[in-house]
């Protein structure tokens, strides 16, 4: 079970990124637009409705990795597991893309003054929700530690 | 729709938003990490700089395949690379591009030693897929003023008329904001001993900062003088964030110390910033920079346009000090002319520090080093004799300043004492008489204070 300053921070608007794998070994990585912990190790990744290649991987396998990473410290975090269900995103989850969105925009704004509108370029329109179970936790913050595994694994 | 090409894409690369690499090892296990630094090799290939993604490694050791996903900082239109791994480099033109890119982050927190580059992968690019083409089109930003070739003409021919190293420098950094559009800008000397950089002339900011100092290999600038190569960074702000959490990982990693961390440079918040080293006959005489607060502010172009610049600055300081020095070899080496004093301003006390040329006026730091003894001397013939006038030829030989024999500066030392004094609207002046001559000015009564 994650403590609660790590679900604080994969909850918050850090930068997501998770990558998947084909059957025939292609790896293949998007944005993530928000990430919700659950105590019961089946948390919920929103990711673009219309990306079907990354679907289709995780129909095929389910391994997924994601990066959170604080755009403010670049203090970052992968975990790794596997998707166990994936549905259409509800209102609920849109209302959180929403707060995530804001929260990385409101991020990227006060670090480098990029305004709102640029980063809205990149949000997609519509979501489905990931059900992710993590094995596994790793620091990944840049540097020699990168890659040394959290205690925080559940 | 038209697939990209992958020169498109050149801004993505500067490193403003950091790059993702995803990689799978042989059993599907799927694996993201940041890159410092992407490279375009040619139409058809990338390199990426590889310090510490060990698990990247192993994973492209059992499959060659990768996905990047990178954005450009001007209009946040994002792509994804399908890439496919095809060599290391260990060494080489590419490696030494990627390890300057690498040691200029580096540079920025005094990490030199430590952070390193250790080997340059090269990618070659299958395919590339534009993820967000529907998107509404970006605001427009405040574009980069267009440098010319006429520029350029402009600025090198108003330098090349300069007769004097004090109008060369001050032509310099006024034609770089008047005629090239570059706001903030310094130009800096190289010391006697090679060790230093000296700031002799700058524009843009609060403060001229004339006479400040950075240790040649130290910071962007430093860097660019210890290579004598250009150093060209778009996002200062990122990089140092970067640079830092590297720092302090490497610190509670293995107990290493790098060096100090070297402040930032005049411009709170500078994003973009050019180092050009300036070069005369295989020898460093400087280094040019300029800088900005807009992320991406310049490019190659500039890159090219500052190295122009830079060389004709270069050239110009050293043709004027070897005129003077023809001009000083025929002179007479001694002016006997007595200063009228009738000093109307209250009493200046000089304190001069013999162990490193240290000055200070009423106990404000002047200046320090071969300038602080220059002064020193000056106001003691001053003193003792009411002096005034003065050839560069007898400073020269003046053993107390310590100069050495071989490229002793003392022109630029001169002149930087007198922008220094300048600066400070000090009661003591000098002015310029001559090719080899100069004149202090003294508008206070002195109080000298050797320590």
């Amino acid at each position: 079970v994650f403590d609660g300053d790590t679900k604080g921070f994969l909850e918050s608007g850090c930068a997501l990124i998770f990558g998947t794998v084909g059957t025939d070994g292609e790896p293949h990585v998007n944005r993530g637009w928000g990430f919700t912990v659950a105590a019961n190790n089946r948390h919920r990744l929103l990711v673009a409705a219309d990306d079907t290649v990354a679907r289709a991987n995780l129909d095929e396998n389910g391994r997924i990795a994601i990066t959170a990473t604080s755009v403010r410290t670049l203090h970052s975090m992968q975990l790794k597991g596997r998707v166990v269900a994936f549905e259409d995103a509800t209102a609920d989850d849109h209302a959180r893309a929403a707060r995530y969105c804001d929260a990385f925009a409101d991020d990227i704004f006060e670090i480098d003054g990029t305004p709102r509108k640029y980063v809205q370029r990149v949000v997609p329109h519509s979501y489905v929700a990931l059900t992710v179970e993590i094995d596994e936790c790793f620091d990944q913050t840049p540097g020699p530690k990168a890659g040394t595994p959290m205690a925080v694994a559940p | 729709v038209t697939e990209p090409a992958l020169r498109d894409l050149h801004l993505c690369f500067e490193g403003v938003i950091p790059a993702v690499i995803g990689t799978a090892s042989a059993a599907g296990i799927p694996n993201i990490t940041y890159l410092s630094r992407v490279r375009m090799v040619d139409d058809e290939r990338i390199a990426l700089s590889n310090q510490f993604f060990s698990k990247t490694a192993r994973n492209l050791a059992e499959n060659p395949r990768a996905n990047l996903l990178v954005i450009d900082p001007t209009t946040y239109d994002e792509y994804r690379l399908t890439i496919v791994y095809e060599r290391t480099e260990r060494r080489g033109a590419l490696f030494e591009q990627l390890r300057e890119d690498v040691e200029a982050v580096a540079a920025i927190s005094g990490m030199q030693d430590v952070f390193k580059l250790r080997a340059a992968d090269i990618y070659r690019v299958l395919h590339i897929d534009h993820l967000n083409p529907e998107a509404a089109p970006p605001p427009a930003r405040a574009g980069s003023q267009e440098r010319t070739p006429d520029h350029l003409a402009e600025l090198t021919t108003r330098i090349s008329r300069c007769a004097d190293l004090d109008t060369i420098v001050t032509t310099t950094v006024n034609g770089l904001a008047d005629v090239l559009g570059y706001g903030h800008s310094s130009l800096l000397l190289l010391d006697e001993e090679g060790r230093h950089l000296y700031t002799i002339a700058s524009h843009g900011y609060d403060a001229e900062g004339v006479g400040s100092e950075i240790l040649v290999g130290e910071g962007i600038i430093g860097m660019a003088a210890a290579r004598a190569t250009p150093i060209h960074i778009g996002n200062l702000r990122q990089m140092s964030k970067y640079s830092r959490i590297v720092r302090k990982s490497f610190e509670d990693h293995a107990g290493i110390g790098p060096g100090r961390e070297i402040p930032m440079p005049d411009l709170p918040d500078a994003e973009s910033r050019i180092a050009v080293p300036a070069v005369v006959l295989g020898e460093l005489v400087g280094v040019l920079m300029v800088e900005s607060h807009r992320q991406v502010a310049f490019d190659e172009n500039d890159v090219s346009v500052l190295g122009v610049v830079a060389s004709v600055v270069a050239n110009a300081i050293e043709i004027v000090k070897a005129r003077d020095r023809d001009v000083e070899s025929s002179a007479p080496s001694r002016v006997t002319s007595s200063a009228a004093i009738t000093p109307s301003t209250p009493t200046t006390h000089v304190r001069f520090f013999a162990v490193d040329g240290s000055t200070f006026l009423d106990g404000d730091y002047l200046i320090k080093g071969v300038a602080g003894r220059l002064l020193w001397s000056l106001l003691g013939q001053y003193d003792k004799e009411a002096r005034v006038e003065f050839t560069n030829k007898e400073v020269r030989l003046d053993p107390t300043l310590e100069l050495p024999q071989f490229r002793d500066n003392l022109d630029s030392r001169l002149l930087l004492l007198k922008r220094r004094l300048d600066e400070r609207a000090a009661p003591i002046r000098i002015e310029k008489t001559g090719r080899g001559r100069f004149r202090l000015l003294v508008d206070t009564v002195l109080e000298l204070d050797a320590q």
